[in-house]
């Protein structure tokens, strides 16, 4: 009976996804209804994880505790938000949404997968298919000759860095699959041989998770990309991946190569820069926090790199508080809405704060978190990051850290003095009650990390 | 109470500019709702700050601290305290705001948005002024960048461009602070508080010591109009057409000058101290040209800019002088100057304005508005030095310390501000000149009878104020 219990959550997700299936074989359903599937297959998979979730469960290829139980919960919250809003664009666009709603439920599952996955066979599945899912997201969404290219320079290069880190898995053999012994097979290894197992997993995260100098991918994908695809690049995988990076490192890339946080602080740097640079660069929203994602995701490496002998909490929670301001921002990208086109250049949400206050000053807090602007949870981040690079005398980096957050800021700067400066231009469209549900919704769980940051563990 | 007076006093404007940003505008699109909320939130603050002064008492060195836990800080606190210095800025901003509220009255068109962000900006301004330990004045001295930048961007205009560059140009300063900040606390092997009251404690070494003091003494000089880091004080001040705006503008090298005072103790660091004469040079030259362009200005902004600013470095030599002594003298004066100062914008840009519709120079328009001649008359008098406000008894100690402790640069400092008195005075000569008025000029209007009562308000605290600086203390 245990075991039913335990599989439930997992079964929520499998039946919305044949829920979905259904309704689209059988039934004549509007995009609403595939909505209405994938909401409730996600909200009783999080229900049922939540309470009948055992610590034993999967052992030894899952490892199931209370920061992946809040993984998994955050990250359904923000897959639960993003399907309510992107519902109004499938029906405004009048375009089929099932394999939309089940692409969600296949991506939810291997984040769930991932974030407790204690074998590497199971974590390159996982990565495979969120590649996939990435791939066929944009695949799908094509609507122009730019996308086409997109998505297929974006499918060669998942497949180049699949193909790497299947050699590495196959140089481990089954039996250093598992995480917590794979570090003891490589013992007596040579130095090409390790280093070819290192790069084979080190690269396919960092893909993943648009570390430079592999994020080339991430702007090019999301500035074309349609608004619920871009959104769904930007927050969905992001948190389940650095928890399973978080793993992979602490148990198996630590252990057998020394010198890997200093490759850390290369890749760290390389992100913080480029996402800096990246962002200042372009008029399009998408691109500027594009750019400011690989800045974050440089500092969070940083912040592995500082705090070498554990998963730290900071990165964990600066993370999640990145997520957060991120979801804010996309939600607020809904709302940027003129004559049923979404707007996503700075030069045509002129004066948007004059039409909507109170979007535009959402925006602007979570702009000011994400510029790590106290007391906002960003500066949460910002500061145990830059702590830790001191406490461990990299003074330099910390510098570094700092000042191109000091880089970022003009990026942000142009977005304000768009919203809330400029003269209003055109007559935006009526924004949903949805979106002011959800701003609302996010603005208190801001509110409530800075109270106490440590709120969003206890969820 | 005390301790949860000092909270109020900080938290109050916030939720007052909540208030604000929920007023309706009338029916004529002019925020008057907005206004007459922040003027009654602005009076309850003063009146609160006053019962903090009386609970303070006039010999005590400071109030019980209090705080506000935050997880973050190191300690778990945010933690606040008012001695007279502290108080004594606090008040005098919330007067210099309340003034420059009042100035906002006559302009048409909704000011929402620049009401919300100058509750905000008190709200900061407090916290900052109130600030007990280091983390919680970098997070103030942050912050305080944030209404500013809203508040200028408002403006609209060459507004728009001007407040990126101040934000930026400040934001250097706040990343320097940041950056010695981190690295002080670094330095502690437990996460405890450390307040600004033993900053002086800190024993640093080597280039450390000169990374982080460096950090700091740039933090605070890049908000101070000291050559050749005046730049944006100056572009900001050229393009705002809003009183209250160019009020808060210049109500923030207060900052600069606060943290001087602060961190700047009698016994300075020893790898910073070397700095000091350089520094004190660079001060009195960029005061020599002040008065010079002031004196050269043909506009009735760019002599109060001048005036203003040519005070602020005053007070920083006297922060520099290697004494304790004279901050009490500071906080006297500054209050005084504050009032002034604030009082001067209010007339002034109503000056400005009825000039506009002028074809020729502004000069002789004062022989139109005899209630702002009168209140215009006054507040220079006062400003020059005249003894009829705490500016002439307390400057006059300030000038002998600095004399005292480098004549050259103390008598420089004496010829700016005699300088600075002549343009104003010349200044206030041209304005009342009859001789330049042409005919046919009814339509210019004196200042209204309310801000006629507040200048005459203003008068007043600084008779008493000459009188006995503490003279609202019960």
């Amino acid at each position: 009976m245990d075991e039913i219990f335990n599989v439930l959550s997992l079964i929520s997700l499998l039946l919305g996804m044949l829920g979905v299936t259904i309704q689209r074989v059988w039934g004549e359903c509007s995009a609403k209804d595939y909505f209405f599937t994938a909401r409730v297959a996600i909200v009783a998979s999080v229900v049922f994880s939540l309470l009948f979730q055992e610590s034993a469960f999967g052992a030894p290829y899952f490892a199931i505790n209370e920061q992946t139980l809040s993984v998994y919960a955050l990250t359904s919250v923000m897959v639960y938000i993003w399907l309510s809003l992107s519902l109004k664009w499938f029906v405004s666009e009048n375009l089929p949404s099932c394999l939309f709603c089940f692409l969600a439920l296949v991506a939810l599952l291997c984040c769930r997968v991932l974030a407790a996955a204690q074998n590497l066979m199971i974590i390159f599945a996982a990565l495979a298919v969120l590649m996939l899912i990435n791939y066929l997201f944009l695949y799908l969404s094509q609507q122009t000759e730019e996308l086409h290219n997109i998505s297929s320079r974006y499918g060669l290069s998942a497949l180049l860095f699949v193909f790497v880190a299947g050699i590495a898995l196959y140089l481990l053999t089954p039996k250093g699959w598992n995480l917590a012994q794979a570090a003891d097979m490589t013992i007596g290894w040579g130095l090409f041989k390790t280093y070819v197992v290192v790069a084979g997993f080190l690269f396919v995260f960092m893909f993943m998770l648009a570390i430079a100098p592999l994020h080339f991918w991430f702007a090019d994908t999301i500035a074309p990309a349609v608004l619920p695809v871009a959104a769904y690049l930007s927050l969905v995988p992001q948190l389940s991946l650095w928890t399973a990076f978080g793993n992979v490192h602490h148990q198996f890339l630590q252990p057998i190569m020394n010198n890997i946080n200093d490759l850390y602080v290369l890749f760290g740097v390389l992100s913080i820069l480029a996402g800096a640079v990246g962002a200042n660069t372009s008029r399009n929203l998408r691109k500027i926090f594009a750019g400011c994602g690989v800045y974050c995701f440089g500092v969070i490496l940083l912040v592995f790199a500082a705090l070498p002998d554990k998963m730290p909490f900071d990165s964990h929670a600066y993370i999640q508080i990145y997520l957060l301001s991120m979801m804010g921002i996309y939600t607020v990208f809904y709302a940027f809405k003129c004559r049923g086109d979404y707007l996503y250049n700075l030069n045509m949400i002129g004066g948007f704060a004059r039409a909507r206050p109170f979007v535009a000053g959402a925006m602007l807090l979570f702009m000011a978190s994400l510029a790590g602007l106290a007391p906002m949870p960003g500066f949460y981040g910002i500061w145990f990051a830059l702590e830790g690079l001191a406490n461990r005398d990299f003074y330099v980096l910390m510098f570094v850290t700092a000042g191109c957050l000091m880089f970022l800021l003009p990026a942000y700067l142009q977005i304000v003095k768009a919203v809330c400066f400029m003269p209003r231009k055109d007559n935006f469209d009526r924004t949903d009650n949805n979106i002011y549900f959800y701003l609302t919704l996010i603005l208190a769980l801001m509110l409530g990390l800075i109270c106490k940051p440590q709120f969003l563990q206890m969820l | 109470m005390a301790e949860y007076l000092l909270l109020i006093v900080i938290l109050l404007p916030f939720i007052g500019g909540l208030f604000v940003a929920a007023s309706h505008n009338g029916d004529d699109g002019v925020s008057r709702n907005a206004a007459n909320v922040a003027v009654w939130v602005v009076c309850c603050n003063i009146l609160l700050i006053l019962k903090l002064f009386s609970l303070l008492g006039v010999d005590q060195n400071g109030l019980q601290t209090a705080y506000l836990p935050w997880v973050v800080a190191p300690g778990g606190l945010l933690s606040f305290c008012a001695d007279i210095l502290s108080l004594m800025i606090v008040l005098s901003i919330h007067i210099a705001v309340l003034i420059g509220v009042f100035s906002l009255r006559d302009s048409c068109g909704s000011q929402k948005g620049v009401l919300f962000f100058s509750q905000l900006f008190l709200c900061i301004t407090s916290g900052f002024f109130l600030a007990a330990d280091l983390f919680t004045f970098y997070v103030f001295f942050v912050l305080m960048i944030v209404p500013l930048f809203m508040q200028i961007g408002f403006c609209g205009g060459a507004g728009r461009k001007t407040a990126t560059r101040f934000f930026l140009y400040n934001a250097w300063g706040a990343f320097l602070l940041l950056m010695s900040v981190v690295a002080i606390y670094a330095l502690q092997d437990q996460k405890a508080t450390i307040y600004i009251e033993n900053i002086s404690e800190i024993k640093l070494s080597g280039n450390f010591a000169i990374f982080v003091w460096s950090g700091v003494f740039l933090a605070f000089v890049l908000r101070l109009p000291v050559w050749p880091f005046h730049y944006w004080i100056s572009s900001v001040n050229t393009v705002i057409k809003n009183p209250l705006v160019f009020t808060s503008v210049n109500l923030m090298p207060i900052s600069g000058l606060y943290g001087f005072i602060r961190f700047w103790p009698a016994v300075l660091p020893e790898e910073i101290a070397a700095l000091v004469p350089v520094f004190e040079v660079l001060c009195v030259m960029t005061m020599l040209y002040l008065a010079f362009s002031g004196y050269s200005s043909t506009g009735l902004r760019d002599k109060l800019f001048s005036y203003i600013f040519i005070y602020y470095l005053l007070y920083l030599l006297g922060v520099f002088s290697p004494t304790d002594v004279l901050k009490q003298n500071i906080a006297y004066s500054l209050f005084a100057f504050l009032l002034v100062a604030s009082g001067l914008i209010m007339i002034v840009f109503h000056i400005d304005k009825e000039s506009e519709k002028l074809q020729n120079s502004a000069n002789g328009i004062l022989c139109l508005q005899p209630k702002a001649a009168f209140s215009y008359a006054i507040l220079i008098l006062a400003g020059v030095g005249f003894p009829v406000s705490a500016l002439f008894w307390n400057n006059f100690v300030i000038v002998s310390e600095i004399l005292n402790t480098n004549v050259g640069i103390g008598s420089i400092a004496v010829f700016t501000m005699l300088l600075a008195a002549i343009f104003l005075l010349q200044n206030l000569y041209d304005l009342r000149d009859k001789s330049c008025m042409l005919p046919g000029q009814e339509k210019i209007y004196d200042i209204d009878n309310l801000r006629f009562v507040v200048s005459t308000i203003v008068m007043i605290v600084l008779f008493l104020s000459f009188i006995k600086p503490l003279w609202f203390v019960y």
